[in-house]
């Protein structure tokens, strides 16, 4: 898994340029799974850590200790100047995971919420 | 999947993607292929599954008639952002349709620490998607 070379890259300019902001800044989040449920959006995505692996071809040095989930009531904060809407607190912690299991996917099921997840 | 959402309730099936020739994408085509971010929406009857290349870094897509397929490759949704990694999930918000997916600006282009992003996406009249550039000049 070669990575490109950024030493080039202004990130001040390309953040100027970008198409959008980051939803949340509080934690690394990737992934994005997004659904609206009952006029809300729920957004499951991964939670990015640093578990100082070294980086090699199987993407090791991907890591994940827990999920997070991001509500918003409106659509109009997206694509905005970014919104913290993210709380901290537990209540948004769905589960505490190993840090191999991947890639979230929600579910709607009758009334209950099937969480889907990859294991490495 | 069945109804305890625990295990398949029939065998599951190979996705074919298919080229403009009716021809399947094929390995060595890096930059069509599919490598894994798998996404499925509907847009006006049709479904669109969606997908990364990828090594080659972008999210593409193709249309069909059916969940399970032939789709046939169209195009490009979003070109390369900074970071190995390209994943996203399409939803309809308000009639309008919105691409959520990540890049690495948040950490500076660290590959394995990104920050998710939206951005609203558009068809064209005949269905298809007008490619998004992440970081164009404005």
């Amino acid at each position: 898994m070669p990575e490109d070379n950024i030493d080039h890259i202004d990130f001040d300019k390309l953040n100027q340029n970008s198409i959008s902001k980051p939803l949340i800044k509080k934690i690394y989040t990737a992934d994005p799974s997004a659904h609206v449920f009952n006029g809300n959006i729920y957004i499951y995505p991964s939670h990015d850590i640093d578990a100082g692996e070294a980086f090699d071809d199987l993407g090791s040095h991907f890591a994940m200790e827990d999920y997070h989930v991001i509500s918003m009531d409106s659509i109009s904060i997206l694509g905005g100047s970014g919104v913290d809407s993210y709380k901290d607190g537990e209540k948004d912690i769905l589960m505490q995971i190993s840090q191999k299991v991947q890639l979230p996917l929600y579910q709607m099921m009758t009334r209950q919420l099937y969480y889907h997840l990859l294991q490495k | 999947m069945n109804d305890g959402l625990l295990e398949f309730s029939e065998e599951p099936k190979e996705v074919q993607i298919l080229d403009e020739n009716g021809k399947l994408l094929l390995a060595g085509d890096n930059d069509r292929r599919f490598f894994e971010a798998a996404w499925l929406h509907k847009y006006n009857g049709k479904y669109y599954f969606s997908y990364s290349t990828g090594d080659t870094h972008f999210i593409c897509y193709g249309i069909g008639d059916n969940p399970y397929g032939p789709f046939h490759y169209k195009g490009r949704i979003l070109n390369p952002v900074v970071g190995w990694t390209s994943h996203h999930s399409i939803c309809e918000v308000e009639g309008k349709s919105y691409l959520f997916y990540h890049d690495s600006s948040l950490s500076k282009g660290v590959t394995h620490l990104r920050c998710v992003k939206v951005k609203e996406i558009k068809y064209r009249s005949d269905g298809s998607i007008i490619t998004l550039n992440p970081y164009e000049d404005r």
